[in-house]
């Protein structure tokens, strides 16, 4: 298989998009592609006309990608599942959606301390008086 | 030894399956209350290992979906994990998919740890609603236990909740609500609904040890830190210390009865070998799936073993907002929630009611695998549109015990010796109708909370936590497994000690009950003992 048909299956699925900042293609990510490679084997065996699926247009690219999705759905599944954890692991793309690209731990995350107006709001709720029932 | 020979062990007193909420609880109280009795507890799985989590690691998201998923059989599917010493369960023909965890904790250990406790209605459906099953005891009963559990555990909240009875003050201060439980707070208000902050089995201060929470996010692949409550850092260390045995990777196969008494267990070590542990006493914790399976595959016979599966019916609606909230920051499922529609009101046009609980958004990856259409343009730009800009209202229903949902054995033996289990759930109609008035209650939040774009997720499968119902106690042998005291009506010196005994289930999540039910067991034991 060759790496520019695979990155075209991977740049349909994943195009990412022009937003600010922009989302970057699965082939502007700087994905890993050992295993999409192998995984990619049966889409790409299901796909009738290798060029014809390169110079098409965006459009009819996604066409021919879903009649692959069907005639071979769980090697696309798997196929696609692999894609979209490689490509919102990658850093690129968790920057630009504004998320942070170290693991959770040790750090954590800050939360807003809870503010008094909201406290207070509870005040009305205790004043509706026992709503359980015995 | 010669190979292949049984290995013996001298007898003890109570031997416990399973060391999740019941069996630990159980164990824990048992230990304080009668330190002379020989206590064993045999967990299939192993400790959690809190320097190698998931949230320690670059490929967290990927992790979650897969080895560390809260679905044993996506765990399996992915491989396995090795603390967790999953079976495989054939839920092909129930609505719900079940999640647990089969290590020490038991699912304390990939839970959310939302901690309320049922309303005392949910004890007398019969006597108040003319649906379900009374319980044999009430709420009042029960409630020393609950106060209890909660010293065990923790509780991060806040006194003073009018949709309960007044319940001590909470130990710790409340989980921070966020943006996100800041602004559906203010839309209750404005609604003039019901909310409260959470009780959460989470630590908002440090405790000894255990250090407070720092919101990293994925609760449910285990907490690295330990500020979230797991039995594995709260009975257990206290049981142990107190003298109980603790035997990990030792799974049971069978509770052996001659002549209607049970005379110990057969269990299989980690090495494989075949092992005889005499017991006076059996107390079963495996969860309303693991149970059934266990007894049923001892042979155990009773009408209604195994019957009566319940989950809570599970729905999402989820709101999109134009400004940014959290993310996937803080405890999963813990923010404020609502019971303005829990109890009973015959004009909705069913019986009992629903719980809102607003909960946390899900990692980006977990929220990209959910989208429909799956790929393309249009999947890109909804994940842009939510990411970090919605909130989701869980609706759960309160299920009843129906005859026709349970867990059966399958013909074939699984790779663990014991024979296959299956389980069969239909939602009931009932159920919909109150999934469909708390998703439309949910609407209605988010919308006074400003959201710009709504999605409905009518039924939410992976939402299996709680498995309750299936070894229900009662007084009649023909309808119930067990009587008050958890013990077997078929085999008096076998009790189940999890949620397995609820014969009905409220609508909001067991673990505080389960965990306060086997206080109370534990204390029924010792009292027929003395």
């Amino acid at each position: 298989m060759s790496r520019v048909l695979l990155l075209a299956i991977l740049d349909t699925m994943l195009p990412g998009d022009a937003g600010q900042p922009p989302l970057p293609a699965a082939s502007e990510a700087g994905l890993e592609l050992e295993t999409l490679e192998r995984l990619a084997e049966p889409a790409v065996a299901a796909l009738a006309d290798h060029d014809g699926f390169l110079m098409a247009s965006p459009a009819d690219r996604v066409a021919q990608l879903r009649i692959v999705e069907l005639n071979v759905p769980d090697a696309f599944k798997s196929l696609l599942a692999e894609a979209l954890a490689t490509y919102y692991e990658a850093p690129p793309v968790v920057a630009v959606l504004g998320w942070r690209t170290a693991p959770p731990q040790p750090h954590g995350h800050d939360v807003a301390p809870n503010d008094d107006a909201t406290w207070r709001s509870l005040e009305k709720v205790k004043a509706r008086g026992q709503l359980w029932r015995a | 030894m010669a190979i292949g020979e049984q290995i013996k062990f001298g007898p003890v007193d109570v031997a416990i399956v399973g060391s999740g909420l019941g069996g630990a609880a159980f164990a824990r109280r048992l230990a304080s209350r009668a330190p002379r009795l020989r206590t064993l507890c045999l967990e299939r799985g192993d400790w959690l290992d809190r320097a190698n989590l998931p949230a320690q690691q670059a490929d967290w998201q990927r992790l979650a979906l897969g080895p560390w998923a809260t679905s044993p059989n996506l765990r399996l599917k992915a491989g396995g994990n090795a603390l967790s010493a999953d079976y495989p369960i054939d839920d092909a023909d129930s609505d719900f998919k079940p999640l647990m965890w089969n290590g020490v904790g038991g699912s304390t250990i990939n839970w959310a740890a939302h901690f309320p406790r049922l309303h005392p209605s949910d004890f007398k459906t019969r006597t108040l609603d003319g649906v379900g099953d009374d319980w044999p005891f009430s709420y009042f009963d029960l409630e020393p236990y609950y106060d209890l559990n909660d010293e065990a555990f923790g509780v991060a909240g806040l006194a003073g909740d009018p949709a309960y009875p007044t319940k001590k003050s909470r130990r710790m201060p409340p989980l921070p609500l966020g943006r996100m439980g800041a602004k559906a707070a203010q839309a209750f208000d404005e609604l003039g609904w019901h909310w409260w902050p959470v009780d959460a089995a989470i630590n908002t201060v440090t405790e000894g040890t255990r250090v407070a929470c720092n919101h990293c996010g994925p609760c449910q692949q285990g907490c690295p830190t330990g500020a979230k409550s797991s039995t594995d850092l709260t009975y257990w260390p206290r049981a142990i210390a107190s003298g109980v045995e603790l035997r990990t990777r030792c799974v049971v196969q069978e509770i052996v009865v001659e002549g209607g008494v049970a005379t110990g267990i057969r269990y299989r070590d980690g090495a494989g070998r075949d092992c005889w542990q005499p017991a006076s006493t059996v107390v079963v914790a495996g969860n309303g799936i693991g149970t059934a399976r266990l007894l049923l595959a001892s042979g155990i016979e009773s009408p209604a073993l195994g019957r009566n599966l319940m989950f809570h019916p599970a729905a999402y609606v989820r709101g999109m907002f134009a400004e940014e909230l959290d993310g996937p920051v803080g405890p999963v499922g813990c923010a404020v929630y609502s019971h303005e529609f829990y109890e009973t009101d015959a004009s909705r046009g069913f019986k009992r009611g629903i719980h809102l609980q607003v909960t946390r958004e899900n990692p980006l990856l977990t929220q990209a695998s959910r989208l429909e259409p799956a790929w393309g343009t249009e999947a890109q730009r909804l994940l842009r549109d939510e990411f970090h800009h919605s909130m989701a209202v869980l609706v759960m229903a309160e299920d009843l015990p129906e005859l026709n949902n349970r867990v059966t054995l399958t013909k074939e033996t699984q790779a663990d010796g014991l024979p296959g289990v299956r389980i069969e759930y239909a939602l009931s109609r009932d159920s919909r109708r109150a999934l469909d008035f708390g998703m439309a209650r949910a609407e209605d939040m988010l919308r006074a909370a400003g959201a710009r774009r709504i999605v409905r997720v009518p039924l939410a499968p992976y939402t299996g936590w709680h498995l309750l119902g299936t070894a229900r106690m009662g007084s009649d042998p023909a309808t119930s497994v067990t009587d008050a005291n958890g013990c077997l009506h078929a085999v008096p010196n076998v009790i189940v000690a999890d949620g397995s005994l609820f014969p009905t289930v409220g609508a909001c999540n067991p673990g505080s009950t389960i965990g306060a039910l086997a206080l109370k067991l534990a204390d029924a034991l010792v009292g027929a003992a003395a």
